[in-house]
């Protein structure tokens, strides 16, 4: 019975994808294949319309639950696959009834292949009265005890019990790359959660501002994203040296503006970073009204030094919302690890929340933040976070 | 000189005496301290403990509490989750098979908080008896401790009818002493809610034991300081001995199949030979249990002579675990099997590792032959 044991991965919003579909469909499998890379024995069958992982005796628990973590896969079932013979197809659904706990039964069948000389009604009635003919067993088609599935296909049927949720949205490196700003809170990792789960590939930008922030935060940055990296196995993270610039604004800048001016200066230094990395877009996990710096207000003044598309998967989330996320994801208590980051140092008491475009650009024309931008970019610091089990030490 | 008694320990790996060096030549910073050293070395420390869990396939919910060693963790197993969750439930189960520090940790709940400790029989295959263990389990039970393997004779407990039953008790909180088998059989440790495994059991050091354990247990710690290790377990982080136990185990795990060809090789020619010989020997350990330990009597022989007269040919073996030799040189294992006291008084335990061969197991069968000729007949 085990030889013939596969999962059957169902993709989610691909068939909205036309001509597209099979390159999908092929980095999905590429995906999937380096996730599963441990376990050598599994074999793959990419088809257009599913994409089937023969077992070879491993448990599926432990590859569904790898599984379920890739974007792009809408449902996985646990299928035996067998000859589109009907004694085959009955043996099988024989084998799945549980004598002792199923009282009544359901059967679903689809004919993909037109050429089977059944129609889907007059396989259901074969098998079920087999059943019914072997077991004690009723039908009951509104609340089974036992509801099996049996896909006739023009390579082979399909008969299964178990369907999984997979994460939906798309394959990572479908969409290409953007570079997500992470200050090690709560908003940022989920942000890249999302974008990652519809298929965008993320380069993370850090600002560090030693010694006002501590090294603890980027090993914060570390673990957070060693959980990501269940999503995207190879993470750069690019840390951008940002003491000179937060001294130059408190130096020469009204306490008021400092986080305005601050946001536009990172917003800068991201776009140059993302043109440097071929990165398509900038993320962040700003939360419309969150903070004075993300009113309408603020985010047009500070997003208007940029001509790069921003995106903020969160802007319309609750905090709460966001924070299910987060512990959805496991990143929630690595969060709230107690470390300070740029924006919640030298946090001024009363910011400007309708920050007026003429007064920040008259106040950075007090210093030359062009050459302290240059400077920092020379200066980054590129860290590969990878789920690679390497030696630490 | 042939070393087989490799239950009671191994030989370091050189590579894991080297790293032990380097991390406290290179990373010796106290890591719960403030400066950037410590942070460093606390990083490591925490990256450390994921490996662990992800070197044991375990999921998420569970965390590393490093000990001094599988006593120290199945003390704080037993007592640190009984005394605080004793509002619970006053009962627990162990079997009668347990490692001391399982059996006298029991001993000590029962006598300062009065609880009622219920020993698990084995039957005379050596497996834990089900039907029994349904008589003794019931509503104030809060805790269950029974070992994976035993270290005595080897047997590989199936654990599959007792969680079967643990699951009608979803609040009884499943430990198991696991030292004997990290490394050494497949497993999915994801069936226990708490186990406890040892550094040197694995060609890592001595002082170096974990009990892992789901992240929602609360227990009280046996240690008090500066709360270290979710204020479960203080004194200083060690991150020279986590990392080393954390490397053992990772390498134990990935090399399982490679070694235990070789070890199979030793233990079944010394096996046949035992099993062939009846007439002297008595067999404790089947040949299914664990290919690692092998237990057998002496029919007509003092056992204690016979370790001793190996030992003075370089041979080294012992009569029961070390850990029992203190007490009573009789295994109360095998007198659990059933065995006459002739037998379970005179039992022999030899134990391998990778690093033995089987030019070792044909000089041991060797070196007992010449024994059985020169040693009087002592019963």
């Amino acid at each position: 019975m085990n030889d013939n044991l596969y999962l059957m991965v169902r993709f989610g919003e691909l068939n909205t994808k036309g001509k597209n579909k099979k390159d999908f469909i092929l980095l999905l499998a590429k995906n999937i294949k380096n996730s599963l890379k441990d376990y050598q024995y599994l074999e793959y069958d990419v088809l257009y319309d599913h994409i089937y992982i023969k077992l070879n005796g491993y448990n599926y628990e432990e590859i569904l639950d790898t599984l379920k973590d890739i974007s792009g896969i809408k449902k996985i079932s646990l299928v035996y696959k067998c000859e589109k013979n009907l004694d085959e197809i009955n043996n099988i659904c024989l084998s799945l009834i549980d004598q002792t706990n199923d009282k009544t039964f359901k059967l679903n069948c689809k004919r993909a292949d037109k050429s089977f000389p059944l129609h889907s009604d007059e396989i259901i009635r074969k098998i079920a009265t087999n059943i019914l003919k072997t077991y004690h067993l009723k039908v009951d088609v509104h609340h089974p005890d036992k509801n099996i599935f049996i896909e006739v296909r023009n390579e082979a049927c399909y008969v299964f019990e178990k369907t999984f949720e997979g994460a939906g949205g798309y394959p990572l490196g479908s969409g290409g790359k953007a570079l997500l700003m992470l200050s090690g809170g709560i908003d940022s990792p989920v942000a890249m959660y999302l974008m990652m789960k519809r298929g965008i590939k993320i380069d993370c930008i850090h600002f560090a501002s030693p010694p006002y922030t501590q090294v603890g935060v980027i090993y914060k940055l570390y673990d957070l994203l060693h959980v990501l990296n269940k999503y995207q196995d190879k993470i750069n993270l690019i840390i951008v040296p940002f003491t000179k610039i937060q001294d130059a604004i408190y130096n020469f800048c009204p306490e008021s503006y400092a986080i305005t001016i601050m946001r536009r200066m990172m917003y800068r230094i991201s776009e140059q970073i993302s043109k440097q990395r071929k990165c398509l877009a900038i993320v962040n996990g700003e939360s419309i009204g969150q903070v004075a710096s993300q009113t309408l207000v603020s985010m047009q003044t500070i997003n208007e030094v940029i001509n790069t598309l921003v995106i903020r998967p969160l802007a319309v989330f609750d905090k709460t919302d966001i924070i299910s996320i987060a512990q959805k994801i496991k990143t929630y208590d690595i969060s709230i690890r107690p470390f300070e980051d740029c924006c919640t140092i030298f946090t001024p008491k009363s910011p400007k929340t309708a920050p007026k475009s003429e007064d920040v650009s008259y106040y950075e024309s007090k210093f030359d933040w062009k050459s302290l931008i240059d400077d920092a970019i020379k200066n980054i610091e590129v860290k590969l976070i990878t789920n690679k089990d390497d030696d630490l030490i | 000189m042939i070393y087989f008694d490799n239950a009671a320990s191994t030989k370091p790996d050189l590579d894991i005496l080297e790293k032990y060096r380097q991390i406290n030549e290179e990373l010796y910073a106290n890591p719960s301290s403030l400066n950037n050293f410590s942070k460093h070395c606390e990083h490591l420390f925490n990256q450390t403990k994921h490996q662990i869990l992800s070197s044991l396939n375990l999921k998420n919910d569970y965390d590393v509490i490093f000990t001094s060693g599988a006593s120290e963790s199945n003390s704080l197993a037993l007592i640190g989750y009984v005394i605080k969750n004793i509002k619970k439930g006053d009962n627990i189960i162990v079997s009668e098979v347990e490692h001391a520090s399982i059996l006298n940790a029991s001993k000590y709940l029962s006598e300062k908080y009065n609880i009622k400790v219920s020993y698990l029989k084995i039957k005379s295959d050596g497996q834990y008896d089900v039907e029994h263990f349904k008589t003794l389990i019931n509503k104030k039970t809060i805790l269950v401790s029974l070992m994976l393997v035993n270290n005595e004779i080897g047997t590989i407990y199936d654990m599959s009818k007792i969680k079967e039953i643990l699951k009608e008790y979803p609040d009884v909180i499943f430990h198991s002493d696991a030292v004997q088998a990290i490394g050494k059989i497949n497993y999915d440790y994801n069936l226990f809610d708490m186990f406890t495994l040892s550094g040197h059991k694995i060609h890592s050091m001595k002082g170096q034991g974990a009990l892992i354990l789901k992240k929602n247990l609360q227990l009280s710690p046996l240690i008090f300081g500066g709360n270290q290790q979710e204020n479960i377990r203080s004194g200083t982080l060690d991150l020279a001995n986590a990392y080393c136990l954390n490397l053992a185990i990772k390498k134990a795990i990935k090399e399982i199949d490679i070694h235990q060809k070789n070890v199979q090789l030793i233990h079944d020619k010394i096996f046949k030979y035992l099993k062939n010989n009846g007439d002297l020997y008595e067999l404790n350990s089947k040949i299914d249990d664990l290919c690692y330990i092998l237990n057998f009597s002496f029919k007509h022989k003092k056992a204690s002579v016979m370790c001793e007269a190996l030992s003075l040919k370089g041979i080294q073996t012992t009569t029961v675990s070390a850990c029992s030799s203190h007490v009573d040189s009789s295994s109360y294992v095998v007198k659990a099997l059933g065995k006459n006291e002739s037998i379970y008084k005179n039992t022999l335990r030899i134990s391998f590792s990778k690093y033995n061969t089987l030019k070792e197991a044909d000089e041991f069968i060797d070196a007992v032959e010449t024994l059985n000729m020169e040693i009087k007949d002592e019963r």
